[in-house]
């Protein structure tokens, strides 16, 4: 199982930039993946590609063998569900519920009646805010507010973890600790985790790394990965 | 999705409570208002059907028009007549045609709980100097009380006692004021036909309705001598087990022969149009009040919609679809359509109770009016419900589908930017 992208173009706007150019590379089970390149080089569009929140101008992106451009709607809504954890800059934990259901929050969407909270809470221990659980975000601090958007991510045990500068408002320490639990994630469980970062630190802790300049590959850039 | 959404609402108190009261408001508006305007229709119509019976079958009245012995004199001779002078006056009857067959098909037609034959005659009474003219019924007491409900507007004496025969009267408190009569004191009746006769007043009526008191009622036979008309009627009144057949059945009737029938509510048309236009004027003042609680719905939501731009975003990536996004806001108004029309109609209810303890002085509407008059119908609180709950739900369609239409890759990108 892997994400294969082939020939990957994304152009956007009137009249078009293209911002990714005829990318092809594949990504192997249990990666640990990170994106680098300067602002505007196309990291975060090409994660967010990868994980199906925007689809490609041209080219195809395979995730388990499947394109996931030809699948229905719910086909979809639900792969996205049971495969695919977000992380973002920002937290974007919904202010009005707890951290506890936050991070139950993915699981009601197809398993309404199944009792999560044992899960959930154990994430959050996991991720060290066992006695903060039933806090709402606006009391936890910012990395605490991150670590419960890492539990909330890891709750579907997805197979694919996509992090989009989950540090980049972070302090150091709290972004190591964040960095941490991707790490374990991607260790104990082997989900496969692509990480988009400018920290050329927590780069260097992926096993692998793709460097975009311009929207294209930097070839000098890649370490355990093989182009195809 | 519902729980989220109740969360969203709780967590804007201050807004949702404003939201809430415009549609809670709107409908105790509503229930108060339509139950003020219906109860008083209700009483109207109450009034009318009483005192008029359901049918009505009358002596034709037709006045000549210009060209009504047109055929009767020419046939098709010529295309246009003209006539110096042109016909005028009256071809009807003053009184009912062949009655007999009427009785005969009103006993057999299983549709009529009762008919009363009536003598409706223009009359001059007199009580030494005091005279007053007016009309007098003459009919079958037993009958006219199954038919209408005069005899439960009896004030003084028993109006089964002009059955006994020997001219005796049930007048109205107008008139009894306007002749200064007392029971059992006697009075003159002359008709334009007859010379003036005694009756005795054995009754005093009170109905609420002015024209109605100062008219008198007397034994069918005795008014038909005072007229000098024996055997005849100039109306039956006749009154349906169904109430809501009238029209139709006075549709059917008036076939069988030349005499007019009409139903209650075909001969108060115009009162019933006037209805229709207040029912319009109610819709649209109420509509409107719940048309701005409405767009207070639409404000609300489409403010927390931009708000929740990144919650629409994060749900979007865990796997919720379009729908739910829809459902998440659309959800907020319904719950608050929901609680307001629900409470609203609640409160609207006590609202009314109160409203029927007003003193209300009624004037001459003294037919047992001393408080404000409030319908309580039940129609009034689905209507009051309905409109408030669907208000808030068209209000809320357009937010919900513009939340369920946002990408999550716009507002993350518009985040990170």
């Amino acid at each position: 199982m892997s994400i294969i992208a082939k020939n990957v173009c994304k152009s956007i706007g009137t009249p078009s930039v293209q911002i990714l150019k005829d990318l092809s590379f594949e990504i192997p089970d249990q990666s640990f993946l990170a994106l680098t390149g300067k602002s505007g080089s196309g990291k975060s569009t090409l994660l967010y590609l990868l994980s199906s929140l925007d689809n490609a101008t041209s080219g195809s992106i395979e995730v388990d063998g499947i394109n996931l451009q030809n699948l229905s709607p719910q086909e979809l809504y639900r792969f996205r569900n049971q495969k695919m954890g977000f992380i973002f800059q920002s937290h974007y934990l919904i202010a009005e519920l707890s951290a506890l259901e936050n991070v139950i929050l993915p699981a009601k969407k197809f398993e309404k009646n199944k009792n999560h909270t044992e899960r959930a809470h154990f994430l959050l221990e996991e991720c060290g805010l066992g006695k903060l659980t039933n806090r709402l975000p606006r009391q936890l601090s910012g990395g605490e507010q991150q670590r419960v958007a890492i539990a909330r991510a890891l709750m579907m045990n997805p197979r694919y973890l996509f992090a989009d500068e989950p540090t980049g408002s972070l302090d150091t320490s709290n972004g190591d600790i964040v960095m941490n639990l991707i790490k374990k994630a991607n260790k104990d469980t082997g989900t496969t985790v692509i990480l988009v970062t400018h920290d050329p630190d927590f780069a260097a802790q992926a096993r692998s790394q793709i460097n975009l300049i311009d929207g294209r590959i930097d070839k000098g850039s890649r370490k355990t990965m093989s182009p195809s | 999705m519902i729980s989220l959404a109740l969360r969203y609402l709780l967590a804007r108190r201050r807004q949702t409570l404003l939201t809430f009261m415009g549609i809670f408001l709107g409908t105790i508006a509503f229930v108060a208002i339509s139950g003020f305007m219906l109860g008083f229709r209700e009483y109207l119509i109450d009034q009318l059907i009483n005192s008029t019976a359901h049918v009505h079958i009358q002596a034709r009245e037709d006045f000549l028009s210009e060209h009504t012995l047109d055929k009767a004199f020419y046939q098709d001779q010529f295309d246009y007549i003209f006539w110096d002078p042109p016909p005028s006056g009256r071809k009807d009857s003053a009184l009912v045609d062949n009655p007999q067959s009427w009785y005969l098909r009103l006993h057999s037609d299983n549709r009529v709980f009762a008919f009363s034959p009536q003598l409706k005659a223009a009359a001059i009474f007199s009580n030494g100097k005091a005279t007053a003219s007016s009309s007098i019924v003459g009919c079958d007491p037993m009958e006219q009380v199954k038919v209408t409900t005069i005899g439960d507007y009896v004030k003084e004496g028993s109006f089964s006692d002009i059955a006994a025969g020997g001219n005796r009267l049930a007048i109205g408190i107008e008139l009894k004021k306007q002749l200064g009569l007392r029971l059992y004191q006697n009075v003159m009746v002359a008709s334009a036909r007859s010379t003036p006769t005694p009756f005795k007043v054995v009754a005093i009526f009170q109905t609420g309705n002015i024209m109605a008191d100062l008219g008198a009622y007397g034994s069918l036979v005795d008014i038909q001598k005072v007229n000098h008309t024996p055997n005849q009627v100039n109306e039956i009144s006749v009154k349906l087990h169904d109430l809501n057949q009238s029209a139709r059945v006075a549709t059917e009737w008036s076939k069988y022969g030349v005499d007019k029938v009409e139903s209650w509510d075909q001969q108060n048309a115009s009162i019933f149009s006037v209805f229709k236009m207040q029912d319009i004027i109610r819709f649209l003042s109420i509509g409107s009040i719940l048309i701005v609680a409405g767009f207070g719905i639409y404000n609300v939501l489409n403010m927390t919609v931009l708000q929740k731009r990144k919650d629409v975003a994060i749900l979007r990536s865990m796997g919720y679809g379009t729908l739910d996004i829809v459902a998440l806001f659309f959800y907020q108004g319904v719950l608050l359509g929901g609680a307001g029309a629900l409470l609203g109609v609640f409160c609207g209810y006590f609202v009314s109770l109160y409203l029927r303890t007003i003193p209300f002085n009624a004037g001459h509407m003294a037919g047992g009016i001393s408080h404000l008059i409030i319908s309580m119908n039940p129609w009034i609180y689905v209507q009051a419900a309905s409109m408030a709950f669907f208000s808030a739900i068209f209000a809320s369609i357009l937010p919900a589908y513009g939340a369920g239409k946002m990408q999550p890759i716009e507002i993350i990108r518009a985040g990170a930017e």
